[in-house]
């Protein structure tokens, strides 16, 4: 904050610096608009989403409106200021100054509110046998928002010794602070949702560097980045309560079933964490054999709470060429891996101390669905047909090859003729490697002086898209649960599952068209249009389709020279078919 | 490759002759230009003075001459040399870049804005589908834009991005319509290496800019956020709460299954918890509600991140050990 | 979506201008039917502690849950009146309004803003 502070203060004395030192210069000018005035708010009902993103605290008490949007300078300089006040919570600050001979510097500060819901939870109730479900509302009148405020300061040097040389600093500070719900329950007793305000007091802080410059033929560009992100509120804190048995609130040895119960312990908790990144680039103008670049990235973010890291390496080479006057050729190839460390969950034994149906060790370790290799090719050729008329054509090939296509997981399967067996199945077993094509063609036309359009057709293949394997739909076992009696293992664990389910396609096709039209000189037409169609036939349980048209048309026409109309029309509609397996009842 | 063709091609005096040939070659690019041909930008603003006072007062007006390429600064760095075309007074002697170079001149604003944000440029997918540096940006007559944009940075977009634009006024909706960001916020426009989005490696990095609170990387992972956030969520708006794609739970049960409790018929009235288990555990007490045949189908399959509220992510584990951790309850 | 600007300039002094944004919003679901797990017998007691209990594979109505229905309106009346070159006087109303016609957790959100503004802009 006291570096944030800082660089205000430094924003506003070099902002005053300007506009006093060279009001005085010779050839300086000044120019823009300064409003003054006041608005006035009221609601009636709900406030909330109406308002989403208005100060709401503001409302029904006059406030002061201030604008200003001033542009000046002098034969060496220029300098903007831009100001928009609207109310305590929610203005907008700018300041910028170019000097002719080495210096430019930008900063920007802004905040809004956005007003968040308040999620009720009366359909958090209901008794079925013994089951029953709970809800409370701690904080029921509770007004939930979160106060975004941003600053950013950059200031660039450029290095005459070199071509388009400049060094750039900058940081960005942003802040997110208000009170959110925080809800979690308690289970494996009577279910019971109990909600909270939250308070919230994250803040990201980003330093940055970045140098560039060209020699020759050859550009050259290197940013650092280091990103720090906490939350300096306090972990919201819940009560277990004891584990029973949810039907006849028995305590029975179900605290063994859970990994805590009768215990107070933190929910809700944001991971403070950092991020550094590199990344160089390097392009070579060959003239007319075209330009060819080159980059390298690698990043690092860890999670402060657990010292987890993830490691990002990426590098891509791209080439761009003008085969002829008419012709324009792009290939562009991009790898990169993300590695996340494992992390091995050490859980309690399940009914610990009941040698015959329990004394389970559920201890997994934790492959993230983050990890993956991802290569990625596309070719790019477009293509002058005739006048005013383009032709493009666009390939992409990406192979993404994960360990673990969903978090690694365990599926215990069951063997009906001996309920003590069990066999894990991690999620690393099933196929992970994901196969994209696609292919874009786009045609651009004028319509003589008067107009133009232009039409896309998008089609993607997709060999096993991103899916949740073996998410759905149980194998059935007969009569149930009777056949395994009161202990039986299969009331607590995941039955085996055989359904993929995902709302990825496996084919995709879309279109978008977009056309405008002088109808007369006082007259004009936009038209666009988009249609998709995904599908996925791939899975083993169900088809899953996703149809999207979206329509739309604007009409601008001044019927005299004192009266002008815009006016739209839009029409969206998604629809989409996806399986829902009814679980078959265990519990 | 034959190893003799190889050995020839690359032994040590012909890599000499490659490197000569190569220079050749990049050479060839420049015209050859004498400065006597060039006038300055007093004699060009002499005739073209509607300009004058205008671009004095522009980032390319204010240039020093070091940020110039090639022989000339001010006009003549974009127009080539003027002398052939003030002797004449003859548009047809003097450079037109949008009107005579390809792609509106654009090839002619990369000889100086080569690096930085421009670096992807030639393989941006604004560059494959022939938008221009002017598609964006007025050069002249544009002296209160430092970036020289022709208008709002929405009203540059949305003139090409209109179902965009039309998204923004769902019911949920990123604060663009209400200025609070802008479409730069998460796009890069001149290009990057890895997306058609800005700040990221990926299209998660871009959203994990503001919403740092879900970058983990986590113990308890949910894995379509480690995929991609567009998953779940449509970015520019949606008719659901939280962008989300549909609303839940259905955005939820395309990728799993509900609870088997669902499939439970409710009770009819009021219930509260017995008064033996208060009496065993006295924080059960004063818990009461309303049941009806189908309020555990409402409970289950109405919204589920009400129980999985760290849908994004946690460190905690979740309470049941058979569940082993994952259930992003806390 | 409907959107409709109208900009009159009524004298040298006087401009009108009209903003307004209508969009009409749905989210629904189809009704689940036909559920039953295969080889399950929706008769079957579901639970040893309470005989009586069985199945209910009626799904046909969750849809009616979360789904959803606003239409929104949003419009600015507004004016400017020149007093001079440099400067002008306005004024305007901003209206905001949110039906919610189908309920979901967070209640009804029904709800209306209304803004009234003015001041003096300056131009240098």
């Amino acid at each position: 904050m006291r570096t944030r502070n800082l660089l205000m203060c430094s924003a506003v004395l070099l902002m005053c610096w300007t506009g006093i030192g060279f009001a005085d210069e010779e050839g300086a000018f000044v120019e823009g608009t300064a409003s003054v005035g006041a608005h006035y708010s009221d609601f009636s009902d709900n406030p909330q989403r109406v308002g989403e993103f208005v100060n709401l605290d503001a409302t029904r008490d006059l406030q002061a409106d201030m604008y200003l949007n001033l542009f000046g300078g002098t034969e060496n300089t220029l300098y903007n200021i831009n100001l928009d006040y609207r109310d305590i919570a929610t203005k907008k600050f700018e300041f910028g100054v170019d000097t002719k001979s080495l210096l430019s510097a930008d900063f920007r500060y802004g905040s809004f509110v956005h007003n968040l819901d308040h999620d009720n939870l009366t359909n958090m109730q209901g008794k079925a046998g013994g089951k029953q479900v709970y809800n409370t509302d701690h904080d029921p009148m509770g007004r939930y928002f979160m106060e975004y405020e941003q600053f950013q300061g950059d200031i660039k040097v450029d290095m005459p010794f070199l071509a388009d040389g400049q060094v750039t600093l900058g940081m960005a500070d942003q802040r997110r602070s208000g009170y959110k719900q925080a809800m979690t329950i308690d289970h494996c007793a009577f279910c019971h949702v109990e909600s909270n305000a939250q308070r919230v007091d994250q803040q990201t802080r980003i330093w940055k560097a970045d140098v560039k410059g060209s020699v020759g033929p050859v550009s050259l560009n290197y940013d650092f980045a280091k990103t720090d992100f906490v939350d300096r509120a306090n972990t919201p804190e819940h009560y277990w309560k004891s584990a029973r048995h949810p039907v006849n609130g028995n305590p029975m040895d179900f605290p063994t079933r859970q990994q805590f119960s009768d215990v107070t312990l933190p929910y809700g908790q944001t991971a403070d964490n950092d991020k550094i990144s590199h990344n160089a680039g390097i392009k070579a103008d060959l003239q007319r054999l075209g330009t060819l670049k080159g980059s390298y990235t690698y990043t690092n973010r860890q999670n402060y709470q657990t010292g987890i890291e993830g490691n990002f390496t990426a590098g891509a080479l791209g080439y761009a060429v003008k085969l002829s006057p008419k012709m324009r050729l792009t290939g562009k190839f991009l790898a990169y891996e993300t590695k996340v460390d494992d992390a091995f969950i050490d859980l309690n034994n399940f009914r610990a101390g009941d040698p015959v149906a329990g004394n389970l060790d559920f201890d997994w370790n934790r492959i993230s669905s983050a990890n993956r290799k991802v290569y990625q090719g596309d070719l790019n050729l477009g293509w002058k047909v005739g006048k005013g008329k383009h032709l493009k054509a666009n390939w992409r090939y990406q192979i993404i090859d994960r360990p673990a296509m969903a978090q690694s997981q365990t599926t215990y399967i069951f063997d009906e003729g001996n309920p003590g067996a069990r066999e894990e199945v991690a999620s690393t077993a099933f196929e992970n490697k994901t196969t994209i094509n696609r292919i874009k063609l786009r045609f651009d036309s004028r319509l003589g002086l008067k107009g133009n359009y232009n039409l896309t057709y998008t089609f993607t293949d997709v060999d096993m898209p991103y899916m949740n394997p073996t998410a759905m739909c149980e194998t059935s076992l007969d009569g149930v649960d009777s056949a395994h009696g009161p202990d039986g293992r299969m009331y607590y664990f995941q039955r085996q599952r055989f359904g993929n389910g995902t709302n990825q396609a496996t084919q995709a096709h879309k279109v978008t068209g977009r056309g405008s039209y002088q109808l007369s000189a006082r007259t004009s037409i936009n038209a666009f249009i988009t249609w998709a169609q995904d599908k996925n036939d791939e899975m083993n349980i169900y088809e899953y389709s996703r149809d999207l048209l979206t329509p739309g048309l604007n009409l601008w026409t001044a019927p005299s020279d004192n009266l002008l109309f815009t006016l739209g029309w839009t029409y969206s509609k998604v629809e989409s078919n996806a399986n829902m397996c009814v679980p078959i009842f265990d519990g | 490759m034959d190893r003799r063709i190889f050995n020839w091609a690359f032994s040590d005096n012909r890599l000499l002759l490659w490197g000569l040939a190569l220079c050749l070659i990049l050479s060839t690019g420049a015209a050859a230009q004498s400065p006597a041909d060039f006038v300055g930008t007093e004699t060009c603003l002499d005739c073209h003075d509607d300009m004058a006072a205008d671009f004095s007062r522009t980032v390319h007006g204010q240039l020093g001459d070091y940020q110039y390429p090639g022989l000339a600064n001010g006009c003549e760095a974009c127009h080539g040399p003027g002398a052939k075309h003030v002797d004449s007074e003859d548009p047809e002697d003097i450079l037109n870049p949008t009107a005579e170079m390809g792609n509106d001149g654009t090839d002619l604003c990369l000889d100086c804005h080569r690096t930085g944000h421009t670096l992807n440029w030639e393989m941006s997918t604004h560059a494959e589908s022939d938008v221009s540096c002017l598609s964006c940006h007025k050069l002249h007559d544009n002296s209160s834009s430092r970036a020289l944009l022709a208008g709002t940075e929405e009203d540059v977009c949305f003139t090409c991005h209109m179902d965009t634009q039309s998204k923004f006024q769902l019911p949920s909706h990123h604060p663009v319509r209400e200025g609070f960001m802008t479409c730069s916020s998460c796009h890069d426009t001149h290009g990057n290496q890895f997306q058609e989005i800005a700040d990221g490696e990926t299209s998660r990095d871009a959203c994990l800019v503001c919403h740092q609170q879900h970058a983990g990387p986590f113990v308890f992972e949910h894995s379509p956020v480690m995929e991609d956030c567009t998953i779940c969520h449509d970015v520019h708006g949606s008719v659901a709460n939280n962008l989300l794609r549909q609303n839940e739970p259905f955005i939820c049960l395309q990728c799993h299954q509900p609870h088997f409790h669902s499939i439970l018929t409710g009770a009819e009235g009021d219930y509260s918890t017995p008064p033996g288990v208060v009496a065993q555990d006295p924080n059960y007490d004063g818990l009461s509600g309303t049941s009806h045949a189908d309020s555990m189908k409402r409970v289950m399959l109405t919204k589920c991140t009400q129980c999985h509220q760290s849908i994004h992510g946690s460190d905690l584990p979740s309470q049941s050990i058979s569940g082993q951790g994952r259930a992003l309850n806390r | 979506m409907f959107f409709l600007n109208v900009n009159l300039t009524a004298t040298d002094k006087l401009n009108f201008f009209l903003e307004g944004v209508y969009s009409m919003s749905t989210g629904s679901f189809s009704s689940f039917t036909g559920l039953t797990p295969e080889g399950i017998d929706p008769s079957f007691p579901i639970s040893p502690d309470n005989p009586s209990s069985v199945a209910d594979y009626d799904f046909s109505s969750i849809n009616e849950y979360s789904d959803l229905d606003y239409s929104q309106l949003e419009g600015t009346l507004g004016l400017n009146y020149k007093l001079d070159k440099r400067a002008t006087v306005y004024g305007s109303v901003n209206l905001m309004d949110l039906q919610d016609d189908q309920i979901y957790v967070y209640g009804d959100l029904s709800g209306m803003l209304v803004t009234y503004a003015a001041g003096m802009t300056v131009g240098f």
